[in-house]
């Protein structure tokens, strides 16, 4: 499972979770790595192994 | 299509509702032009440059504490200027389009004719650029942590953005911080722009900028984070750049 670092603080899932900028999270929704991801609000933690950040069935 | 009748209007500057002191709210925006004609042309040709913008507040004189004037004299001659909304619609509900801005008072005029009520005028050159605003929170309070139904721009934009707030009326026996928020999915939330810590029963406005080339995703939200009791009421709004 990957593990990522948050840069900037998020609130996900159900019920609510927060997490603040420098927290290690490794469950984080699927749909929501990529653009996380893409927009540096979060990054693969160093020494963990290569995520998966694309969701079931988006690829066109 | 609807018209909207202006009479009810809201004017927001920096942590007071001044609505019942204005009857009258214009704005006024213009862009550069720069003229490119060259030889072989046959019209002149322009590009666009800087934006600015004025606004004009006019209204009745009343010398209270907290009043109009009162809080336009405050004012002059200040660099801060006043943090402005104004709902020409009337109404500040989530998703209502609201003028923002940082106003510089450049003139504050208050006539006592014999035959009518005393006036009162202010004039302000907007600093900044006028921004057109979403409402995230309509002007309203709050007594526990919460978060704001989402605004779905149906789009995301590229070049960040302004984050207002004005904090009128605040019991809380304690802190509360208030942020803006963005999602690509309306589920997962990421921090946007957080304002200053609103210390206990302080009153206050606020305005964040946004870096320009920061991506704002498509849905917006307010988030607000008490850590005392009371009730603390606000308005949060957000310009896309």
């Amino acid at each position: 499972m990957a593990t990522y670092k948050v840069l900037t603080g998020l609130d996900y899932g159900k019920p609510s979770k927060r997490v603040e900028a420098g927290e290690l999270v490794s469950d984080l929704p699927p749909a929501a790595v990529k653009w996380l991801l893409e927009q540096n609000l979060i990054e693969l933690s160093s020494g963990k192994s290569a995520p998966a950040p694309v969701s079931e069935g988006d690829d066109e | 299509m609807a018209f909207i009748h202006g009479k009810s209007a809201i004017v927001l500057h920096n942590e007071f509702d001044l609505s019942s002191f204005f009857n009258d709210a214009s704005t006024s925006r213009s862009i550069e032009t720069a003229e490119t004609t060259a030889f072989g042309n046959s019209a002149k040709t322009y590009i666009v440059g800087l934006q600015d913008g004025t606004i004009s507040l006019s209204g009745m004189f009343d010398g209270a504490a907290n009043a109009i004037d009162a809080e336009m004299t405050d004012i002059i001659g200040s660099n801060d200027g006043g943090i402005l909304t104004i709902a020409v619609g009337g109404s500040l509900a989530l998703s209502q389009r609201v003028i923002s801005a940082l106003g510089e008072l450049t003139s504050y005029e208050v006539s006592a004719p014999v035959g009518d009520v005393v006036a009162a005028n202010a004039e302000f050159q907007v600093d900044g650029g006028v921004g057109n605003a979403i409402s995230l929170h309509a002007l309203s309070a709050e007594t526990a942590t919460g978060s704001g139904s989402s605004h779905d721009n149906s789009a995301s934009s590229a070049n960040g953005g302004v984050a207002q707030i004005h904090v009128t009326a605040n019991t809380m026996n304690n802190n509360t911080v208030f942020k803006v928020q963005h999602s690509a999915d309306n589920s997962t939330w990421a921090d946007l722009a957080t304002f200053t810590t609103v210390a206990t029963t302080v009153k206050t406005a606020e305005r964040v900028t946004v870096a320009s080339g920061t991506t704002v995703n498509r849905y917006l939200r307010s988030t607000w984070t008490a850590s005392g009791t009371g009730s603390v009421t606000f308005h949060i709004n957000f310009a896309r750049r």
